[in-house]
C-alpha cells in the first residue's frame, strides 16, 4: 500500500452544489480584488462575472463591504464544479480558507495565496536554510515548504488536492553591501515600467538612497527600498551559492541527515496539519461551513 | 481513515535488437545477453574520428584516454554496467581516432567541419570538440552544434569537466556509463540504430512535438526569444528514426498562465512537419483520414495556439489529432513506508487516471524489474524523489480523449533514445526531449531547415 500527498473532498460536500453567498459588483473586478486585498479579508473570496463570491457572510457586515455592492445583505447562491466558473470560484476560495488553517499551526506563506505559495514554519531548520554571502554582499535563504495544488475542475462534485513540496529562494542586500552589486540584474518595483522591472545596476549614491538602473541604453534613478535582487539561478550561480541552495531545496543536503526525501518531508507536514489522515477546512469564521479532505491511498 | 485508488501497472517496453532478440535493458542486452544493434550502417572502412581541443588545454591525454577506452574497451569494474566492450565488438565497426588538433576560436571549428563537409565520405566521420562549458543559448556550445547540422557534418561535443571527472574521480560505473552513452551517441551518428520498440505503437501514425525555448539574456535576466520545432520519431510501422524541423519564432507574450507564440511560424512549421509525415506514411492506399497525429507539449500555450495547431492539421487532411501536455513533476508523490527509500515507490508502468479520458498520473520511472542476472548492477532509482509525469489531453479531434494507449506511447518513448544506455531512468518521452533540444538550436540560429532526428543526439 502507498501513502500519497493526495487529498479528497468527502462526500458530505457536493461541489455541483456547493452553497456560498454572491452579490453583485458596482465597481470593477480588479477594483474589487484591489479593495479586498488592501482590506486583508482572511475569509474565502473570488471575485468573476462581475459578482463576489464568498462564504462567510460576516464579511458582508464590514464596512467596507459597501464599497462593492450596493446590495448588502448577503444573496445565497449555490454554484457547481462543473462549470469553469463555478471551479475557479470554489478552488480559488478552497485555497484562502487554507490559510487561516496552516497559520493557525504555525505555518507562514510566501508568495501569492493561489498560486506557488510555499508554506513554512519560520525558524525551524527542517524548512529554512541560510547562506552568508562570500564577499560581504548579503545572504542568501532558501525556504523548501509545500503547497496546495487544487483540481476543482477535475470530477464532477468532487475536489482533489495535492500537497506538493515546493522551494523559494531570496537574496537579502543591507544598505552597505547594495555596491556590491553593480553589475548585476535587480528587479526595482517602482519606475522601470517594462521587462517586469528588470534592469541593470549602474551605480549607488548613498547620501539620497537613489540607485540608477539601466535597460538597454536608457538609464533611470529610484529609490534604493523599491529594488531587490532576484534570486535568478544565474545570479545566484555567479556568486557560488546556487548548488547548496538547490540541494537543500531538493532534499539533497548531506548535512541534513533527518530529512532524507521529499517524502519524508510531507509525512513529517503531515503529522502537523492532519488528524485521522484527514485536513478540514473551514469556510466561515463561525466554523459552521467545513470541507474535509481525506488522504488518498493507493494499492497495485 | 484514508480513501483508497488502484494503480495500474504497464510491462516494461521491450526493446528489440538484431534477428529479433529482445530485451528490456540495452546494457543488459550488449554486455550479457550477446544482441547485436538492429542495424550497422555500410561504412567503408573505419570511421575517422577528429578531436578538436581548445589550444588553452595544455594537455590532450585525458580527452585521448576517454576515446582509446571508447575504442578498446574497458575491463575494470565489477558489473556489466561498468565494464564495456570494445566498439567493434559492440557495434560491428571500427574507429580510427586521429591526432588531437588545437583550436584557438570558433572559427577553426568551422574550418574543420566545413573541410569535412566536402569529403565524399563524410557521414563516416565525426569531429569531437572539447568545450569548456555548456554555454547559454545561442553561445559557442549551440552555435558549434547549428554549424555542424547546416553543414550536415556530426559532431560529438565533450564537456572539459566531464573528461576531469572521468580521469580522477568518477567510480568505475560512472565510467561505464559515460562510456556506454558515448558510444551509443557515436554509433547513432554514425547512422546505427541500436534497437527499436518491439511493440507497434498502436493508434497514432506520427508524433509531432512542439517546443519553446526561452533565451536568458545575461545582463537583463529577460526571456525574449523562442524556438519551436516539430519532431517525428517512431511511427506505427516501428520505424524508430526521424526527422526535425526548426523555426526561430518570436514569443509574443509569457507569463505563468500560457505562452503565446508567433502563430505563423508555428502554422509553417506544422506544415512542413505534416507534409514530411505525409511522405513517411508507407502505405499509399491509407486515407490521411485514418491517420492519427499526436502533439506533444511540454509548455502551457494559450488556447489560440492549441486551436491554430488543430486547424493547420486538419487542414493538411489529417482528421484525427490530440494534443498532450505533459508537466515533468505534477506533484503527486507515493511512497510505501514500509520498504527502503529506493524500493519505496511505485514500480515504473504504473499509472492513475485524476480525470477519465483527461488527466493521469504516469510513473516512467520508478521501482524497476531489474535484470535476472546477478552481474548486472541494477540502476539506482533515486532516493529522495521520485515523481510521475502528469498528462493532461489539452484538445483534439471528435471523440478525442486521453486513453491507456497515450500513456503506453509516452512510457515506451522514453526508450528512443539513441545516445544512452540508461534509457530506465529517462522520465520524459524522446519528442519532449529531443524537441526541446531541436528548439534550442532553433533559438540559436538554426532556422527554416529540416534535418535527420539524429543531429540531436
Amino acid at each position: 500500500m502507498y501513502i500519497s500527498n493526495l487529498f479528497k473532498s468527502t462526500r458530505e460536500t457536493d461541489f455541483t452544489r456547493f452553497r456560498c453567498y454572491k452579490n453583485k459588483l458596482v465597481v470593477t473586478e480588479p477594483e474589487a480584488w484591489r479593495i479586498l486585498r488592501e482590506n486583508g479579508v482572511d475569509t474565502p473570496y473570488y471575485v468573476a462575472q462581475k459578482s463576489i463570491y464568498y462564504t462567510d457572510k460576516g464579511l458582508a457586515d464590514l464596512q467596507f463591504f459597501r464599497m462593492l455592492t450596493r446590495d448588502l445583505d448577503p444573496r445565497r447562491a449555490t454554484i457547481s464544479n462543473k462549470t469553469v466558473v463555478g471551479a475557479r470560484a470554489v478552488g480559488s476560495m478552497l485555497y484562502r480558507a487554507l490559510v487561516p488553517y496552516l497559520t493557525r499551526l504555525g505555518f507562514k506563506h510566501l508568495g501569492g495565496i493561489t498560486a506557488g505559495s510555499v508554506y513554512f514554519v519560520p525558524d525551524d531548520p527542517m524548512y529554512l536554510k541560510e547562506i552568508q554571502g562570500r564577499q560581504g554582499e548579503g545572504f542568501y535563504q532558501v525556504f523548501r515548504g509545500f503547497g496546495p495544488k487544487v483540481h476543482a475542475k477535475s470530477i464532477v462534485g468532487t475536489v482533489t488536492m495535492i500537497l506538493e513540496t515546493r522551494s523559494k529562494f531570496k537574496v537579502t542586500v543591507p544598505f552597505d553591501a547594495w555596491p556590491r552589486w553593480v553589475g548585476y540584474a535587480v528587479k526595482a518595483t517602482e519606475g522601470v515600467p517594462a521587462m517586469k522591472g528588470l534592469a541593470s545596476l549602474e551605480s549607488i549614491s548613498p547620501t539620497d538612497r537613489k540607485v540608477t538602473l539601466r535597460q538597454r541604453k536608457v538609464k533611470f534613478q529610484v529609490s534604493i527600498d523599491s529594488v531587490s535582487v532576484p534570486a535568478s539561478p544565474a545570479t545566484l550561480g555567479k556568486r557560488g551559492v546556487y548548488e547548496d541552495l538547490l540541494e537543500f531545496a531538493q532534499f539533497r543536503d548531506e548535512a541534513d541527515q533527518t530529512i532524507k526525501s521529499a517524502f519524508e518531508f510531507l509525512a513529517k507536514v503531515y503529522d502537523m496539519i492532519l488528524k485521522d489522515n484527514s485536513i478540514m477546512i473551514s469556510l466561515d469564521s463561525r466554523n459552521e461551513h467545513i470541507v474535509t479532505f481525506r488522504r488518498v491511498d493507493f494499492r497495485v | 481513515m484514508s480513501y483508497e485508488e488502484v494503480l495500474t501497472v504497464f510491462d516494461p517496453p521491450v526493446l528489440e535488437f538484431k534477428a529479433g532478440k529482445k530485451s528490456i535493458d540495452p546494457v543488459q542486452a550488449f554486455a550479457i545477453q550477446g544482441c547485436e544493434p538492429l542495424k550497422v550502417p555500410s561504412i567503408e572502412g573505419p570511421a575517422e574520428i577528429h578531436v578538436l581541443i581548445p589550444s588553452k588545454l595544455e594537455e590532450s591525454i585525458s580527452v585521448m584516454k576517454i576515446l582509446q577506452d571508447l575504442r578498446a574497451g574497458k575491463t575494470t569494474g565489477k558489473y556489466a554496467r561498468s565494464k564495456y566492450k570494445p566498439f567493434r565488438e559492440l557495434y560491428g565497426l571500427d574507429l580510427e581516432i586521429r591526432a588531437p588538433e588545437k583550436y584557438d576560436d570558433q572559427s577553426d571549428i568551422y574550418k574543420k567541419i566545413t573541410e569535412i563537409s566536402r569529403l565524399k565520405n563524410k557521414p563516416s566521420h565525426i569531429v569531437v570538440i572539447v568545450s569548456s562549458s555548456r554555454s547559454q543559448l545561442g553561445g559557442f556550445y549551440y552555435r558549434t552544434k547549428v554549424a555542424s547540422i547546416q553543414k550536415g557534418v556530426q559532431t560529438q561535443l565533450i564537456l572539459q569537466k566531464t573528461i576531469d571527472s572521468y580521469v580522477r574521480k568518477k567510480t568505475e560505473e560512472e565510467k561505464g556509463d559515460l562510456l556506454w552513452n558515448f558510444s551509443l551517441s557515436i554509433f547513432s551518428k554514425l547512422g546505427g540504430i541500436p534497437w527499436k520498440l518491439q511493440e507497434m505503437l498502436r493508434g497514432v501514425s506520427a508524433f509531432i512535438s512542439l517546443n519553446t525555448v526561452s533565451s536568458y539574456e545575461e545582463e537583463l535576466g529577460i526571456t525574449t526569444r523562442g524556438g519551436v520545432v516539430a519532431l517525428e520519431v517512431a511511427n506505427s510501422w516501428g520505424d524508430p528514426t526521424g526527422r526535425f524541423f526548426a523555426i526561430d519564432v518570436k514569443v509574443e507574450r509569457e507569463d505563468e498562465e500560457a505562452i503565446v507564440v508567433d502563430l505563423a511560424s508555428v502554422n509553417t512549421l506544422l506544415k512542413n512537419a505534416l507534409d514530411m509525415i505525409e511522405q513517411r506514411l508507407i502505405d499509399p492506399e491509407r486515407s490521411k483520414a485514418d491517420d492519427y497525429i499526436i502533439v506533444h507539449v511540454k509548455d502551457r500555450y494559450a488556447e489560440s495556439v492549441y486551436e491554430a495547431i488543430g486547424k493547420v492539421i486538419t487542414s493538411e487532411g489529417f482528421k484525427k489529432y490530440k494534443i498532450i501536455h505533459l508537466q515533468e513533476d505534477g506533484g503527486l508523490r507515493l511512497y510505501d513506508p514500509s520498504q527502503k527509500p529506493t524500493r519505496a515507490w511505485p514500480q515504473e508502468g504504473s499509472y492513475w487516471y485524476l480525470e477519465d479520458g483527461r488527466i493521469a498520473f504516469l510513473f516512467t520511472l520508478g521501482k524497476w524489474q531489474y535484470s535476472v542476472s546477478a552481474a548486472t548492477e541494477p540502476y539506482m532509482i533515486e532516493a529522495k524523489n521520485v515523481s510521475p509525469l502528469q498528462v493532461n489531453f489539452v484538445n483534439g479531434s471528435k471523440r478525442a480523449k486521453l486513453t491507456d494507449d497515450d500513456l503506453i506511447h509516452l512510457y515506451h518513448l522514453t526508450r528512443l533514445h539513441y545516445y544512452s544506455a540508461d534509457v530506465p531512468r529517462i522520465k520524459m518521452p524522446s519528442t519532449v526531449r529531443l524537441g526541446q533540444r531541436a528548439a534550442r538550436l532553433a533559438a540559436s540560429g538554426l532556422n527554416n531547415s529540416d534535418f535527420d532526428v539524429s543531429f540531436l543526439y
